[in-house]
């Protein structure tokens, strides 16, 4: 009758309602959180949080100071407070904690069939996806947090536009909610992913990915002993282990996407999708390069590229290069890193850790965000300030260096292993050195230097590359302008 | 004797007749009483409230039993029944009376049908007396007194000298009377030389004469302007002009046919006053954008479009069934599609009338969709009678209004070097061109646009039949259209026919259908966004069309600097010639119906339409090589979108007059439901162009599809009320509940009430002779606008899909808070208004003051993206207000001696005002290409879509003075150099930003309107038909593409331009070469304009003529069109509307298809 044509159904489409009644919905929406990492700007490309590493020692723009293109503002330190990039970010984690406070909120009161209960480890799928989704949540705060300090806080589901604009929540609730958080998503996630049957695929975060992430909030917290207990129940209880190879992590480089050492990848794919289109493919060729390797040919100077002390593009008295931080022999420079004939003539350093040579604009290589090695770096950088490094904290980092120069991982090298009984200052040095060569151009340097203090940052910025825009304001981002405007309860960083 | 052999319908007639009689007088012989053949046809006057005109002599002297009258049966079988036995005939004349008529003439000469004879029963003799044996009674005492003098005479129409058929002629103050003959002859036997004779037809004014001496009496009546005595059609029913009380204006089939056009809303150009009708596209069958009292809305697509309602039913506008728009496949940064005319499926020649709904008590009743005005079409309907068969048909010709010159061969490439050297590029290599490139020997080289443009046919023969009985009635047509665009390749036809049906089943129960069906085909109308980008940028002269071979030229590669040639795009004439941009589109549209007489004066109809739309677009870029222009991969997109639209009303209709009092009142119920479905495809890489169907192409590279439903259920009132003839009261209500909103605000009220005053109806006016009607009129209501797009009120989940591995896992996410909210746009309109007719309606005139309130405007609002879906959110916001006055004016100025001058006009103001945007501070307008910035804003207190530049002032004239200049912000030129126009920095900080912007205009003339003329004598005709506007300011793209002299350059750019060795001219028109675009007022032009869109010379054949071709009438003319227009706009036309399906981005004229010119000549035939 009338009442069903005045409410129809929308076809080929759901209602959010609708979506969570069943488990194929539910799934659908839990996948739906991912979607901003792979099918929206998150990683995908040029954009958003990549930009953030310009800010870094390790990356710089492919262009000149003068260029006012958003790679060089945020390389120069001049990105003003009306800009995209920042915009851009800020939607996309805030898109993760909506999508996922719809599902932590809604999902508790489902009851799945039997057959559609438990996942392969034998865990109540229910308790799976409350699990990711709040997984999901604490790395969007706590990129979000690391960013731009306090940050409006929310977990429920916002139901109308009335409810959206709250003020910004001290930083340290943030953090209290990310652990909380993580806490939780460690107890309800699988140890591991069977990788047969919905809702099992290799890619999902287990409860080591919650741990390594959780590591990772206490370091940057410098809670220096839960940052090593949690490394430790990670590296101790997970099972898990190093790839021989350093090259093994990464599918771009004759690795495997989601392999032995990986804990959690942004995943791409550029099944089905046509060249071009914007989908669930990465688009680094874009800003790294499509390097013709085979021809060795002239290839378009890229943004995404390693600093380097010999490059031309430098200011006067240019150091600190990370080209430069790689020794002799480490493998993992040329791993991470090619030369290329750029159109001018000079050669310079290419990124390719992220993307095949040769391969179009859309790339299905995933991007890792954490893996092994850097729980291992974790626990060697808190145990180290925690009093000095142990020796187990040693280990794990002369594995990484065994590896990193082609050595047997267990197999003790005079050559290449550091020796014990250095000071903790020693121990601090060699434990960023190696974070920054083994984790390069895997979006970490810049959160590392914000995390090192004020004074670190500056002496690699300012006085080693002379990017004289630094200062102690800017090491947090502009909240996009619009978004003061929008939301007048919103404060904007000080400095912008 | 004479009744056998050569009359055998006569004979038959009279042998069934007699024994139905005689058994009757047998039956009731005892009480038979005898009645006036007169008397019995006045007492079926008065019975069935018709008009009954005979010549006395005709019926003088017959009687027959008075039980006739008892007998059952239909008005017009009693009619036959009474009249069969004294063999007289009746034939209903077109005003729907019924018209007495002696027996046919038994002898018929050559001669007869050229001079009338008048027979009377006695020149019967072998029937009469069988007859008054039957009715056994001798003829009464009616036939004429001895002292009666007979007056005989032709009645003629003024204005084409026909004989008018059935015209009334009666002795003043007595009963006596006649009516004139098929030729428009009549006799009469007046009684004295004192009487007066009263001529009245209907639609004629009547006249009256003093017969005297006279004995021969012929009158020329003048066809009377009393439109207010002409029945409107308005919503769910009639009323009679003289009653309405609200903003109504109609357009007679005359006025439609009178512009040799696809769609019938081009024929409201210039026509409706306040209705403003811009063809956004010169493409064939391109879009129209009709606008009633203003733009009401900022939302885009058919938010700003009047409600269509062809004969009941409410057709579905879609923007994307309507344009098949596939994305920016040739983009320019452009519109896109503007979409296609929804009544270009709708043959011109099948409307009866339009009627143009426009204040709140008339559109009241269509409720959540009237906000924007209704448009009504009604077709025609058969009448009883002879079948009148009438063929229209016209070919003309058209081409290219206007040319732009361009600058030639030689002259493009002098200036390249002049760009070159002004832009600090180096470009001497390409004097090599000169030795090894022999297009260049010629110095003209290509002017591509006579070799992109091309005089082209437009043809249209329509066919129709209209007729039928007492019982059926019929209308039928078939009708082709087929117009070729002066753009190469591309064409728009129709094909149509339809069926309007009426049944008189009983007395009270009348069923029939309205259906027509369609078939539209076209090359290229769809590809507006391509031809706007082969118009904006005129390839260059240097490149040939055709190479050595007579292949198509491509760029050589015998050159060093290929691109020269090019001007970015390739050969375009080969590009219209191989490309496919096809489309069809199938439409029915049907509508049945039922209607029953419950009790006198209580009517309940009930009906049930369909309109189904099918569309199909098929775009095909093949395979092909020019010069070293290639491509290799074969491509095919197909998308066939359908829209199904059902509808069934019930409604009752009541009238009846009690004393003073008339009441008219309907109430109904509606219900409609809207599915669209869409569904396409695209494949490519075929080898061959011979394979150039989808299924040949090995690579798909998209499929998709989908269904939206939607649906309106409504209920409505409407009661006119009238005391006395003289004050009048409309009130209407409409409910409706629409799919598209959410429980909160599902059902809305739309309410108006208006009142109107006849002062010509009040003693003190009665007096004053000249003075024929004069209404006051007010009204007050509310109308809404739904046309938002459906499901906004639902929290819906988007495609949010993830990956795994490699594979790809189904995802949805929210994308946007559930809303119960959203209501509609709501429309409180006052109007008020003055009808005046005078000297019996030779001028008539109509104003009407109106303001509209649009309240709740469905918009984006801003919201901050910590949302988590997006940064903003459908819901009300804003008012935008429209005033205007119209004035609408007919005349007769000079009617004698069969030379009649008549003259119709209109003229509009309306003021456009954004009265609030909620929080929202502006929208701006779309960015317009090459510039990098918008150009329209809309933001309280400007019009919608206000013009925003910044402005400039003076040129530089030294490289210090220009090394001095500010920063721009606004698009993306560094530095300038001498040559280059000043921008002016309004608040002096040294940077030209948004700040230094400043209102420039408005995109919406102060003014507007059109007007007729036909000047006729005898049956030659002159009319003209012209239409204008004025103060809109339109933003010339083309112009702006040519002072850049990136591509080839007009002409008169190049001639004015700031030339390097010249510095010392310190003002000239136009900047140097590579000069820094800006988004600046210099290319807002005044786009005012006077256009004479038609000059008709007609012919109607005189009678003479006609006749012995044994035709009804012949017409023929010959039309010229849009031949003159007058404007100070410099681009191609100033009646362009890139974005014409967006309000917020507006006049901006960015290439368009140009509107062509054409002549025509045509022929109309009635049978």
């Amino acid at each position: 009758g009338c009442n069903e044509m005045l409410n129809p159904q929308p076809v080929g489409t759901q209602t959010v309602d609708n979506t969570f009644t069943d488990f194929a919905g539910t799934i659908s929406a839990v996948n739906g959180i991912y979607n901003i990492l792979s099918g929206g700007n998150l990683y995908r490309g040029d954009n958003n949080l990549l930009y953030i590493d310009y800010a870094s020692d390790d990356v710089m723009a492919g262009d000149s100071k003068v260029s006012s293109s958003a790679y060089s503002l945020v390389d120069y330190f001049e990105l003003p407070a009306d800009n995209a990039q920042t915009f851009g970010l800020w939607d996309g984690l805030y898109r993760i904690i909506y999508r996922s406070n719809v599902v932590i909120g809604r999902v508790p009161a489902l009851n799945f069939p039997v057959a559609q209960s438990r996942n392969s480890a034998g865990l109540l799928f229910k308790d799976q996806f409350i699990g990711e989704a709040k997984f999901l949540r604490a790395f969007a705060y706590f990129n979000l947090v690391r960013l731009f300090g306090d940050v409006p806080l929310r977990t429920d589901e916002i139901k109308s536009a009335s409810e959206v604009n709250i003020p910004r929540a001290p930083s340290a609730q943030v953090y209290a909610q990310i652990i909380d958080d993580l806490k939780d998503a460690a107890t309800k996630l699988p140890p591991t992913v069977s990788g047969s049957g919905v809702g099992n695929e290799r890619g999902r975060p287990t409860r080591w990915a919650a741990l390594t992430m959780l590591a990772d909030v206490y370091l940057t917290q410098r809670n220096w002993a839960e940052a090593r207990n949690t490394a430790a129940q990670v590296l101790t209880q997970s099972g898990l282990n190093l790839n021989a190879r350093y090259a093994d992590s990464f599918a771009a480089r004759g690795g495997s996407e989601n392999s032995g050492e990986s804990l959690f990848e942004v995943q791409f794919s550029n099944n089905g999708q046509a060249a071009g289109t914007a989908g669930l493919g990465n688009n680094y060729s874009f800003i790294m390069g499509a390097v013709n390797e085979v021809n060795g040919g002239v290839v378009s100077l890229a943004a995404y590229r390693p600093t380097d002390n010999a490059s031309a593009d430098n200011e006067a008295g240019f150091r600190g290069g990370l080209i430069q931080e790689y020794e002799e022999g480490d493998l993992r420079r040329d791993v991470t890193f090619v030369r290329g004939l750029g159109s001018g003539g000079f050669q310079r350093w290419l990124t390719i850790k992220h993307h095949l040579p040769n391969t179009g604009a859309v790339g299905q290589v995933n991007f890792p965000i954490y893996r092994l090695a850097e729980t291992l770096l974790i626990y060697a950088e808190a145990a180290n300030e925690s009093g000095v490094l142990d020796a187990q904290g040693l280990e794990y980092l002369n594995r990484l260096r065994r590896r990193a120069f082609g050595l047997p991982l267990t197999t003790p090298s005079t050559a290449r292993d550091i020796a014990s009984g250095l000071t903790q200052a020693q121990y601090r040095d060699i434990i960023r050195s190696e974070r920054r060569k083994e984790l390069a151009m895997e979006n970490k340097r810049w959160f590392d230097l914000v995390r090192y203090g004020f004074d670190y940052a500056n002496t690699v910025l300012k006085v080693n590359q002379k990017r004289e825009g630094f200062s102690r304001e800017r090491m947090l981002f502009p909240i996009a302008r619009i978004e003061t405007i929008n939301n007048p309860l919103l404060t904007q960083n000080p400095g912008y | 004797v004479l009744l056998a052999g050569p009359y055998p319908v006569l004979s038959q007639t009279l042998a069934m007749t007699r024994p139905v009689v005689a058994q009757r007088t047998a039956v009731v012989q005892a009480s038979i009483t005898l009645r006036s053949l007169k008397d019995v046809l006045n007492e079926l006057k008065v019975r069935h409230k018709v008009d009954i005109l005979f010549e006395d002599r005709t019926i003088a002297g017959y009687t027959l039993p008075v039980s006739v009258l008892s007998e059952r049966g239909s008005f017009e079988t009693v009619l036959s029944r009474v009249l069969e036995p004294f063999s007289l005939r009746y034939k209903r004349t077109k005003d729907g009376a019924y018209l007495i008529l002696a027996p046919k003439p038994l002898k018929k000469t050559a001669q007869a049908s050229l001079t009338p004879q008048f027979t009377t029963p006695g020149t019967l003799p072998q029937i009469t007396p069988v007859m008054a044996q039957l009715s056994t009674g001798a003829p009464a005492e009616e036939t004429a007194q001895p002292q009666d003098v007979t007056v005989r005479g032709r009645v003629t129409d003024g204005e084409r000298g026909e004989g008018l058929p059935g015209v009334s002629i009666t002795v003043k103050g007595t009963s006596r009377g006649t009516t004139t003959d098929a030729n428009g002859n009549y006799q009469l036997a007046v009684p004295t030389e004192n009487s007066t004779l009263v001529f009245s037809y209907i639609g004629y004014e009547p006249q009256e004469i003093v017969v005297g001496k006279q004995t021969n009496l012929s009158v020329v009546l003048k066809s009377s302007n009393a439109t207010l005595n002409e029945v409107v059609v308005v919503g769910y029913g009639t009323q009679n002009k003289r009653d309405i009380t609200g903003a109504v204006a109609s357009v007679s089939a005359q006025q439609i046919k009178a512009v040799p056009v696809i769609g019938a809303d081009q024929a409201l150009q210039g026509r409706v006053s306040g209705v403003q009708v811009v063809q956004t596209s010169g493409a064939p069958g391109g879009a129209v954008q009709v606008r009633v009292r203003g733009v009401n809305s900022t939302a885009g697509g058919g938010a700003n479009q009047p409600l269509y309602v062809v004969d009941g039913i409410p057709l579905a506008w879609n923007e994307g069934a309507n344009t098949l728009s596939v994305g920016n496949e040739g983009s320019t940064g452009g519109s896109g599609s503007n979409g296609a005319s929804p009544l270009a499926s709708i043959n011109p020649n099948d409307i009866e009338s339009i009627e143009v709904l426009k204040d709140a008590s008339a559109t009241a009743i269509y409720g959540s969709r009237a906000a924007n005005g209704v448009v009504l079409i009604t077709t025609k309907s058969g009448k009883a009678g002879k079948t009148q068969i009438s063929v229209d048909a016209y070919y003309g010709v058209q081409s290219l209004r206007r040319k732009i010159p361009m600058t030639n061969a030689r002259e493009r490439l002098s200036y390249v070097f002049e760009h070159r050297r002004n832009a600090a590029t180096r470009g001497n290599e390409v004097f090599d061109i000169w030795a090894v490139n022999p297009y260049l020997y010629d110095y003209e080289g290509t002017d591509w646009q006579s070799e992109m443009f091309r005089q082209a046919a437009m043809q249209n023969y329509s066919i129709s039949a209209t007729g039928g009985t007492e019982k059926l009635q019929f209308a039928v047509s078939g009708d082709y259209f087929n117009q070729q665009g002066i753009l190469l390749n591309t064409y728009a036809k129709r094909y149509s026919t339809r069926i309007n049906l009426d049944v008189k089943a009983t007395d009270k129960l009348k069923f029939g259908t309205r259906t027509a069906l369609s078939l539209q085909q076209g090359n290229g109308q769809d590809t507006d966004e391509f031809f706007q980008s082969q118009l904006a940028y005129p390839q260059s002269p240097l490149s040939p069309v055709y190479d050595s071979n007579g292949n198509f030229a491509g760029r050589p590669n015998n050159i060093i600097n290929s691109n020269l040639f090019s001007d970015g795009g390739s050969n375009q004439v080969a590009n219209l010639m191989q490309r496919k941009r096809l489309y069809e589109r199938y439409r029915i549209i049907s509508n049945l119906y039922g209607e029953y007489e419950l009790t006198k004066g209580l009517t309940f109809r009930s009906s049930f339409g369909i309109d189904y739309l099918f569309n199909e677009l098929n775009s095909t870029n093949p395979v092909w090589q020019r010069g070293i222009d290639v491509n290799n991969v074969q491509s095919v997109f197909i998308s066939q979108p359908k829209t199904f639209n059902w509808l069934a009303d019930q409604i009752l209709t009541f009238n009846r007059s009690f004393g003073e009092h008339t009441l008219n009142a309907v109430a109904g119920f509606s219900a409609q439901q809207f599915t669209q479905r869409t569904m396409g495809a695209s494949a490519q890489g075929a080898p061959s162009n011979v394979l150039d169907q989808l299924g040949n192409q090995p690579t798909p590279t998209l499929a998709f599809g989908g269904e939206t439903p939607s649906a309106l259920v409504s209920q409505f009132v409407r009661a006119n009320y009238s005391f006395r003839d003289k004050y009048l009261f409309t009130g209407t209500v409409r409910r409706d509940g629409s799919s598209r909103f959410g429980s909160n605000y599902k059902y809305g009220i739309f309410p108006s009430f208006s009142l109107g005053w006849r002062l010509s109806e009040e003693p003190f006016l009665k007096k004053v002779a000249a003075i024929q009607e004069l209404k006051l009129r007010a009204s007050y209501g509310s109308t809404g606008n739904q046309n938002i797009g459906d499901f906004l009120y639902a929290a819906l989940m988007g495609g949010a899909n993830t990956v795994w591995g490699n594979s790809v896992a189904t995802g949805l996410a929210p994308g946007r808070f559930e809303n119960q909210d959203i209501q509609w746009e709501r429309n409180n309109q006052l109007d008020v208004g003055l009808d005046l007719s005078l000297w019996s309606g030779r001028l008539n005139l109509t104003v009407d003051y109106y303001d509209k309130l649009t309240t709740g405007l469905l918009g984006s609002a801003p919201l901050s993206v910590i949302s988590g879906v997006g940064n903003a959110y459908t819901t009300n916001i804003g008012k935008i207000r429209n005033r205007g006055v119209e004035f609408g004016l007919n005349a007769t100025v000079f009617d004698k001696n069969g030379f009649r001058w008549t003259l119709d006009g209109n003229i509009a103001t309306n003021q456009n005002r954004v009265e609030s945007l909620g929080n929202l501070p502006f929208i701006n307008g779309a960015v317009v290409w090459r510039t990098n910035s918008y150009i329209n804003r809309t933001q309280v207190g400007q019009p919608i879509g206000g013009f925003y530049v910044p402005v400039e002032s003076g040129q530089y004239q030294t490289w210090a003075e220009a090394a001095d200049a500010p920063t721009i912000r606004i698009g993306a030129q560094p530095y300038f150099t001498p040559g280059d126009f000043k921008p002016v920095d309004q608040n002096g900080d040294k940077i030209i930003n948004d700040d230094d912007r400043v209102w420039y205009g408005s995109p919406f003339p102060d003014f507007f309107g059109g007007f007729g003329s036909t000047w006729s004598y005898k049956g030659l005709s002159l009319n003209v038909v012209a239409n204008f506007q004025h103060g809109n300011l339109l933003w010339n793209q083309p112009r702006l593409q040519s002072e850049v002299f990136e591509q080839n350059a007009w002409r008169v750019s190049y001639e004015n331009r700031w030339k390097p060795w010249d510095p010392q001219a310190t003002t000239v028109p136009v900047p140097r070469a590579n000069n820094p675009l800006l988004p600046s007022s210099r290319f807002l032009e005044d786009a005012s304009f006077l256009r004479i869109r038609t000059i008709t010379l007609g012919y109607d054949l005189p009678r003479v003529l006609t006749d012995r071709a044994k035709l009804n009438r012949a017409r023929v003319y010959v039309q010229a069109n849009n031949f003159f227009t007058f404007t100070r706009y410099t681009g191609w036309d100033p009646e362009v509307n890139s974005f014409g399906s967006s309000v917020t981005t507006n006049g901006i004229d960015i290439g368009a298809y140009p509107i062509a010119k054409s002549f025509t000549v045509g022929l109309s035939l009635g049978f």
